[in-house]
């Protein structure tokens, strides 16, 4: 009797504990965390754009749970780099589903998302760009205008306006301007050659022409000879995509070479661009997001600047935008999983709901019914096919700044382009 | 478009290149390594300009003597530490330490300065326009780094031809051994070579620095075209690679002229010809004996 009774306690006794560790494992799970994926630009062509971003996401994540998280769970925005190549990206976004089980990803450029865009559709975990123009995007992401159904979903959502949309301002400013035969100088990259086709088209478009396109490969310590090929066109502007220091360069280089002829840029306004070209490409024109940009978009710089002594880069509006439009969609999800949040991207951003601009008055205004998303980089109104359209600025370069003259309005693209 | 004006940017080309294409294969004839870490001698030199000229707004005629004399001793000081004590390991265990010396001061390099373009103020350059021969233009940029050029390669053949030191080097380079023999201090004669690699390299990130900025990644990206030229001018022959930069420079500038996709075409034209020359003249343009 007295070893039966000893062997019941002892059972009873681990049974106990077993159920206590059961309880607590059970509550730590409930209390949980969610995790959001970043592809990050490593070592790559872009990585002197990381800094600021690391900043804006650590800024996101903290707003976020100082809110309270994600329908009462803390979040993580973990970061992996792919260096801005497919095959990288392919090996982060396998990791981001099998190890890190993100509910949604931010970040990825045209160069790598676009090669592999069937590839990321299978992981049916929504990836929101803040950089993409690529016009591949114009009709291939989004949820096609029917959020609870998936099945036709592109998975890919941008913050980012179309290169179609900055191109055909583009466009729009020379032909407005009487300067209807222009010339391209872009570097050979998927995204730059989609931001020359859609200058290109919307100048065909609008009754002008083509006297010529150079193609320059990145990285040369002189483009002399590209210039001078290229001017051996007549035109009366010339538009130069690539990046930052190859345009810089070349810029410098036609500046001293009495070429003459209008310039413009792609839509980029990072501070060092003006640095590098401001005082030889003066006069010059940039089409890019007007400096009004968002709602919301004084209120995230300041917060930035507060948070954080990193000099802010273009992207990092869009980037708290794409953050905060992963965010909010899981907050008004019936579950927190990736389905769920690509349900809710579009509704967020689109019309109607309590209009708020911060995660914290998201949530609340979802606790009473609808939430719409101000975006800080423009309206976050998404297409059916997850775009943006930004509004447009036409800024003149100058040695100390970019100055917006003028603002485009997109209806007047219309004509010119397929928005 | 001006077969002239192409003959200019191409000249213009193969001058930034040829001055640091000598030291590196000074290097290689004297020394006998395939320094795969040169590269980052021009990185060197062209941060410490950028520091010099544009942090500090020091004159030029001020920076670029201090680049050339500290570019020189970086060098010396990177030979006494990773390659010195190699010098009898053989030309494989030799290549691979100076790739990972290249390696490790890139990276040092990044992670102490990071990957940022460093640019110079722009300079507004005069422009000369000719319409003659077709028309065409040349600037005081372009002068300047011709000039400049010029000026190390007639210092260079000076110092070959008509200073102890120079006909030493020569010594060394044609036969170590003999030389040994006749009294010449060999090692010393080393330090020498690498201070004036060195020097060129500094001189070289200048210009490069000048033209596109410089990161971390400067003299790395130019390395391809400084080994190429060396071996098309001949492997060890300062004159030799002084003319296959000259082919590189021109060859890059005609491809983007008159080869549709030019641009990304050029550097695979230059090392076609260099494949080309090889092929009629295994020692390169300058005819160096090649040993089996």
């Amino acid at each position: 009797m007295t070893e039966y009774t000893t062997r019941r306690s002892v059972l009873r006794a681990v049974g106990g504990v077993a159920a206590t560790t059961g309880i607590a494992g059970c509550s730590g799970a409930l209390g949980g965390e969610v995790t959001l994926g970043a592809i990050g630009f490593g070592g790559g062509q872009y990585s002197s754009l990381q800094p600021p971003i690391t900043q804006t996401l650590k800024m996101a994540e903290k707003e976020i749970n100082d809110a309270g998280g994600i329908q009462g769970q803390d979040v993580e925005i973990k970061i992996r780099s792919s260096s801005s190549r497919p095959q990288e990206l392919r090996t982060v976004m396998q990791t981001f589903a099998e190890q890190d089980d993100v509910k949604a990803v931010v970040g990825g450029v045209s160069g790598e998302l676009v090669p592999i865009v069937d590839y990321l559709k299978d992981f049916e975990i929504p990836i929101i760009s803040p950089y993409a123009g690529a016009r591949y995007f114009d009709q291939h992401g989004g949820d096609k205008g029917t959020p609870d159904d998936t099945s036709d979903d592109g998975w890919i959502w941008r913050t980012e306006g179309s290169d179609t949309v900055y191109g055909a301002a583009s466009a729009l400013q020379c032909l407005d301007n009487d300067l209807t035969r222009v010339a391209v100088m872009n570097d050979p990259s998927a995204g730059s050659r989609s931001w020359r086709d859609s200058f290109t088209s919307a100048i065909k478009k609008g009754g002008g022409s083509v006297a010529g396109t150079v193609e320059f490969e990145t990285g040369k310590s002189s483009y002399n000879s590209e210039i001078s090929e290229l001017f051996e066109n007549d035109f009366d502007a010339w538009l130069l995509v690539g990046p930052r220091t190859d345009k810089t360069t070349i810029v410098r280089q036609w500046a001293n070479s009495d070429h003459g002829g209008q310039l413009l840029l792609d839509n980029n306004l990072g501070e060092k661009l003006r640095k590098g070209i401001g005082e030889p490409g003066k006069g010059g024109w940039i089409c890019a997001s007007a400096q009004g940009g968002g709602p919301n978009r004084k209120r995230v710089t300041q917060k930035y600047n507060e948070f954080t002594d990193v000099e802010a880069n273009t992207f990092i509006t869009k980037m708290y935008d794409a953050a905060m439009s992963a965010s909010l969609a899981l907050e008004a999800a019936d579950e927190v999983s990736a389905v769920g949040c690509e349900k809710n991207i579009g509704p967020i951003g689109r019309q109607g709901g309590t209009k708020v601009a911060s995660f914290a008055k998201g949530k609340d205004a979802l606790d009473g019914g609808s939430a719409n998303l101000q975006g800080a980089s423009s309206k976050l109104n998404y297409t059916k096919y997850g775009n943006v359209i930004p509004p447009i600025g036409v800024y003149r370069v100058t040695p100390d700044e970019f100055v917006q003259f003028k603002t485009i309005d997109t209806s007047d693209l219309k004509e010119i382009a397929d928005i | 478009m001006s077969l002239i004006q192409q003959t200019i940017f191409g000249t213009v080309l193969g001058s930034y290149l040829a001055v640091a294409t000598i030291g590196f294969t000074l290097v290689y004839g004297v020394l006998d390594i395939l320094n795969l870490a040169y590269g980052e001698y021009l990185t060197f030199g062209g941060l410490l300009a950028w520091f010099l000229i544009s942090d500090q707004s020091i004159s030029p005629y001020v920076a670029v003597p201090v680049v050339i004399v500290a570019t020189a001793l970086f060098a010396l000081v990177v030979r006494w530490i990773f390659f010195r004590d190699l010098m009898d390991a053989g030309p494989i265990p030799l290549i691979l330490t100076s790739i990972g010396v290249s390696f490790f001061i890139r990276n040092g390099f990044r992670f102490g300065l990071g990957s940022n373009l460093r640019l110079f103020e722009y300079q507004e350059a005069t422009v000369f326009n000719f319409s003659a021969l077709g028309g065409f233009f040349v600037n005081t940029q372009q002068l300047t780094a011709v000039c400049l050029a010029l000026l190390s390669f007639v210092l260079v053949h000076l110092l070959l031809t008509r200073t102890e030191t120079g006909i030493a080097m020569r010594a060394v380079s044609g036969n170590e051994s003999l030389s040994e023999v006749t009294g010449i201090d060999t090692t010393q004669i080393r330090n020498y070579v690498v201070l004036l690699a060195g020097a060129l390299a500094g001189l070289s990130g200048y210009l490069l620095a000048t033209q596109r900025g410089v990161t971390p990644n400067t003299g790395f990206t130019q390395l391809l075209f400084i080994v190429s030229a060396a071996i098309l001018g001949g492997s060890g022959s300062a004159y030799g690679a002084i003319a296959g930069s000259y082919v590189i420079g021109l060859t890059l500038a005609y491809s983007v002229a008159y080869l549709p996709g030019g641009s990304s075409l050029g550097t695979a034209i230059s090392f076609l010809v260099l494949v080309m020359v090889l092929l009629l003249r295994p020692g390169g343009i300058a005819n160096v004996e090649v040993q089996t």
